[in-house]
């Protein structure tokens, strides 16, 4: 297993580099101009040389492209374009923003899973009842709405109707949703990555020892006591409470945006495994419904979800970065907009790298997942 | 070796289809069942069938938009671009009779918008929904069929494309490039069809590629291309369609996405009017709900409707889902032996022994414990979707339990082999209450009649070698197994090389051989969905319905009236 995920990361991260050099040709031949052309008004014309040389933007592309590549296997991702020439390194801006994508990402992804899974099984055990029509139309309905769109929707209802402290602007924007204290955003992270390895620990021993099986709202439970605790360890609550109330919104936005899907495929799983034998078997032993539903069928049916999410994930994730822009969160998604449009291509090319990067992990991640809870791929040599 | 039956080999009936009338109305027929076969599935999936009404509305909305321009639209009010309708004094209006949806703050009318933009958006849509399919089943298909270095190529190909969001890239190039519609379905279906579609249909290749006929078709001499592009796609065509229509709302989204940033600079949109109606509120302040909320709503519903259509199709290819299907009403087919292409002199000498019988009770049916009678009318109807569902073809491979073996251990080994066998093949076996072995093979539907006819051979040919293995055991020569129904030619089955067509005449002059010829006759008529039935044949099937019912719980019950070895009785051709 784990020679195979080296293998799986090295190979992706060659790929990713060839990705990412035709991305860099891409922006830069394709468009008519450089960075420097975009203040081609604001500046003379001896300026914008002057501009154009401090930044190497005269320097044929593929010279260019070599020092881009060897900077950037050595770590370095270059330095941001600014008008007055080089900025601020990437990597700085790329820790201001990256925590914050990341911890709404996560969260929600971990929320949407919980309520998605325990959605598809309710109502696939009830097929055909007026609540469970209701439940997968609204989940469709939610997952195949336009992401501008639901975002507006949160933010009219939450800030206009019920006067939540956000300032509204005339675009449908959150007013620069910016969390500065990024070290604070970075242990809560850690915490929410223990708290997920723990939980999950906690799951496979339970399924090892054999005793009675706990409700999948439990382990969600768990996460969230466990990273509560983390927060009173690294006595950080009180500025934790007020990013929590900052990154609320985004965070639900993004979670009706994505449960849908998973609760579609839990629900056709689920009703697919209710037709086997073995449900049949556990009915005539006597066991009680719930235990039916819960232990020997949602068990089989959660397998396709996670092989269904691993595919799914990039789109989840540009899903992610589109809602952000919408809300204004000063996330990756609103710098690689940004960075894009006025071809500062240092850093736009750094934040697909990155994006790629964070989609491989975790991808790699979820597959580690699905070989330990399905034994069936553990034996499978070449998947 | 059995001489009996070898001499009569040799008089077989020579039956082939020369009648093409007939075969095309049999096709017509049978692909029209199976369409109505699958609406029926479909149209359990309420939400499937939503889907369908609403794209139906937006392509009726695409269609007469231009036609409503040219006729009752004056151009100068409902353009959607520039009209302006001087007799609205505030814009934006809310909905009259004259402006249905009202108009947004610049004076244009929103119906007309709302329409013209279905137009790109369909084209988009279509293409990048078509590009996907094509890439994904190309790549999914010859990956599976070669492996080695090209399905390497491909899957690091497909890995590249995961490692990035689709969306997200094209949004970007719709960023960079102010690029048509259609050219941005296009990259699109490239980027998805090479990544996700690929990944999945590359998987379900797999499954298919490693099935009998594929190998029957490798040993009739096919080339890969011919494999690939006659046995392969087909199977993947259904799974890949799903694909595409859940793949396809990723466009919808990034396109409205672009538009709803104000970056495509004319291009009239669902998205460029949500844009336009937050930024022409500045004008007067009043944000245009008419305007928004029918935008939004139409981006979001048009991506739903192929959310919902393709929820449905997925239960369409479900193969547990079609298998519960039996439900279905048979059409009425009279086969006659002209038709078939029997020579007269051979119609002669089958004489009235030779009832042929189309026959139309529902499947369902077999549930029942009907007596079995001759001139009661049985019905094969094929299980087929569109997806490859398995056909169970029951054959009566061998009475081995009966006086022959003495020595019970002997036997007990001997059954113990075959089992076990049977078991690798995935052969069912049911026992009778005579202790007659039943087998009934599954055979993939769509597969052309002539790979589906040598998957049987095939397959009949290695129970038959392991049969032979066990200590050279003599075979029960006592009865004719297998003689029950004939229907195809020895012709039709072309080996590559000598040694293999000698073992093959070999064995098709032996009972299990026959048997499988018999296999042979029933898949090719199966799929036809008409049977040639002679009166032994009929009783036959009318054992396999009892199967059918039964041989899930492993045991199968014959009627009362067997004593006179009825199942064995072939009273067809051979005279």
């Amino acid at each position: 297993m784990l020679n195979y995920l080296i293998k799986r990361f090295i190979s992706g991260f060659f790929l990713l580099i060839v990705f990412i050099s035709i991305l860099f040709f891409l922006i830069q031949i394709l468009l008519p101009g450089d960075f420097a052309s975009h203040y081609a008004i604001s500046l003379t014309t001896e300026q914008l040389h002057e501009l154009r040389q401090q930044l190497g933007l005269d320097l044929p592309i593929w010279k260019r492209y070599f020092l881009w590549i060897s900077n950037l296997l050595r770590g370095d991702l270059g330095n941001s374009f600014t008008m007055f020439g080089l900025g601020l390194p990437v990597t700085q801006i790329l820790k201001s923003t990256i925590p914050l994508t990341l911890l709404i990402f996560g969260l929600g992804t971990i929320f949407s899973f919980f309520l998605g899974q325990w959605l598809g099984r309710v109502t696939a055990w009830r097929r055909n009842g007026f609540l469970s029509g209701v439940v997968t139309f609204f989940s469709v309905a939610f997952y195949t709405s336009f992401p501008p769109w639901l975002a507006f929707l949160v933010l009219y209802i939450f800030t206009w109707k019920f006067n939540l402290p956000y300032a509204m602007q005339s675009r449908a924007r959150l007013s620069g949703l910016k969390v500065e204290e990024t070290h604070i955003l970075l242990m809560m992270l850690a915490g929410l990555l223990i708290a997920c390895l723990i939980t999950f620990i906690i799951y496979i021993c339970i399924k090892r020892v054999r005793i009675r099986r706990l409700p999948s709202s439990t382990y969600l439970l768990l996460i969230i006591i466990i990273w509560l605790t983390s927060w009173f360890i690294m006595e950080i609550q009180a500025e934790v409470l007020n990013i929590i109330s900052l990154i609320a919104l985004p965070t639900l936005t993004y979670v009706l945006l994505s449960f849908g899907e998973m609760m579609i495929i839990m629900r056709s799983t689920m009703v697919e495994t209710l037709n086997e034998d073995y449900i049949q078997t556990a009915r005539a032993k006597g066991l009680s419904d719930r235990a039916v539903r819960d232990r020997h069928a949602a068990r089989n049916a959660l397998l396709p979800v996670i092989s269904r999410l691993i595919i799914s994930l990039p789109f989840l994730l540009s899903g992610m970065i589109m809602l952000e822009s919408v809300m204004d969160v000063q996330g990756i998604g609103t710098a690689l907009f940004y960075s894009v449009g006025m071809q500062n291509v240092n850093m736009a090319v750094s934040i697909m790298f990155v994006i790629g990067v964070i989609s491989l992990i975790t991808r790699l991640i979820l597959e580690v997942v699905q070989a330990i809870l399905d034994p069936r791929i553990r034996t499978i040599k070449n998947p | 070796m059995n001489k009996n039956s070898q001499s009569e080999i040799v008089s077989l009936p020579d039956f082939r289809y020369v009648n093409q009338g007939e075969l095309i109305k049999i096709w017509i027929l049978t692909s029209l069942r199976q369409l109505k076969n699958s609406w029926r599935i479909f149209s359990r999936n309420r939400l499937a069938v939503l889907g369908l009404v609403l794209l139906f509305i937006f392509i009726a909305m695409a269609l007469l938009h231009p036609i409503l321009i040219q006729t009752i639209w004056s151009k100068n009010i409902y353009d959607p671009i520039v009209g302006f309708d001087v007799s609205v004094f505030i814009n934006p209006s809310s909905p009259t009779l004259k402006h249905p949806l009202g108009t947004d703050t610049l004076g244009r009318d929103v119906l007309s918008m709302l329409m013209a933009a279905a137009i790109p958006s369909l084209t988009m849509t279509i293409t990048a929904a078509l590009t996907s399919a094509v890439l994904g089943t190309l790549i999914g298909a010859f990956s599976a069929y070669f492996r080695g270095s090209v399905d390497g190529f491909f899957s690091h190909l497909s890995d590249l494309t995961m490692l990035t969001p689709a969306p997200l890239v094209m949004v970007l190039i719709g960023f960079t490039l102010d690029i048509s519609p259609g050219w941005f379905g296009l990259i699109y279906g490239i980027l998805v069809g090479v990544g996700v579609v690929a990944i999945v249909l590359r998987a379900h290749a797999l499954t298919v590629v490693n099935k009998v006929f594929i190998d029957a078709a490798r040993v009739a001499g096919g080339s890969p291309m011919h494999i690939t592009f006659k046995h392969l796609i087909p199977h993947l065509i259904p799974l890949a369609t799903v694909n595409m229509l859940f793949t396809v709302t990723g466009v919808i989204f990034a396109n409205g996405f672009i538009a709803f940033l104000g970056l495509t600079r004319a291009n009239l949109n669902w998205g460029s009017m949500i844009y336009d109606s937050f930024t022409y509120q500045g004008l007067n302040g009043i944000i245009p709900w008419n305007v928004f909320l029918s935008a939004a709503l139409a981006i979001s519903l048009f991506a739903a409707s192929f959310y919902m259509i393709a929820l449905g199709l997925q239960d369409v290819t479900n193969p547990r889902l079609s298998e519960n299907m039996f439900g279905n009403k048979p059409i009425p087919v009279v086969v006659k032996p002209e038709n078939l292409g029997a020579k007269p002199s051979m119609i002669e000498s089958l004489g009235n022994k030779l009832s042929i019988e189309r026959v139309d009770n529902q499947i369902s049916n077999w549930d029942q414990e009907t007596e079995v009678s001759p001139g009661k009318p049985i019905s094969i109807t094929s299980t087929s979707t569109i997806y490859p569902t398995k056909q169970w073809v029951t054959v009566i491979i061998y009475e081995f339990f009966g006086s022959d073996l003495d020595n019970p251990s002997e036997s007990s080994i001997f059954l113990s082999q075959m089992e076990k066998e049977l078991m690798r093949r995935k052969v069912k076996v049911a026992k009778t209450k005579d202790g007659i072995y039943i087998a009934s093979f599954g055979i993939a539907s769509p597969a052309p009649p002539r790979a589906s006819a040598l998957m049987a051979v095939i397959t009949g040919i290695r129970i038959f070698e392991s049969f032979n293995e066990f200590n050279n055991h003599q075979i029960h020569d006592g009865k004719d197994v297998c003689r029950l129904g004939m229907g195809i030619s020895l012709d039709e089955v072309v080996f590559n090389d000598e040694d293999r067509s000698s073992w093959y005449k070999s064995v098709m002059t032996s009972e299990v051989g026959q048997v499988a010829l018999t296999l042979c006759a029933f898949t090719k008529f199966m799929r036809h969905g008409s049977l040639l039935i002679c009166e032994s044949t009929y009783k036959y099937l009318a054992s396999v319905q009892h199967i059918f019912k039964f041989g899930r719980h492993g045991y199968a019950k014959f009627p009362e009236n067997d004593e006179e070895n009825i199942i064995y009785e072939v009273i067809g051709y051979s005279s």
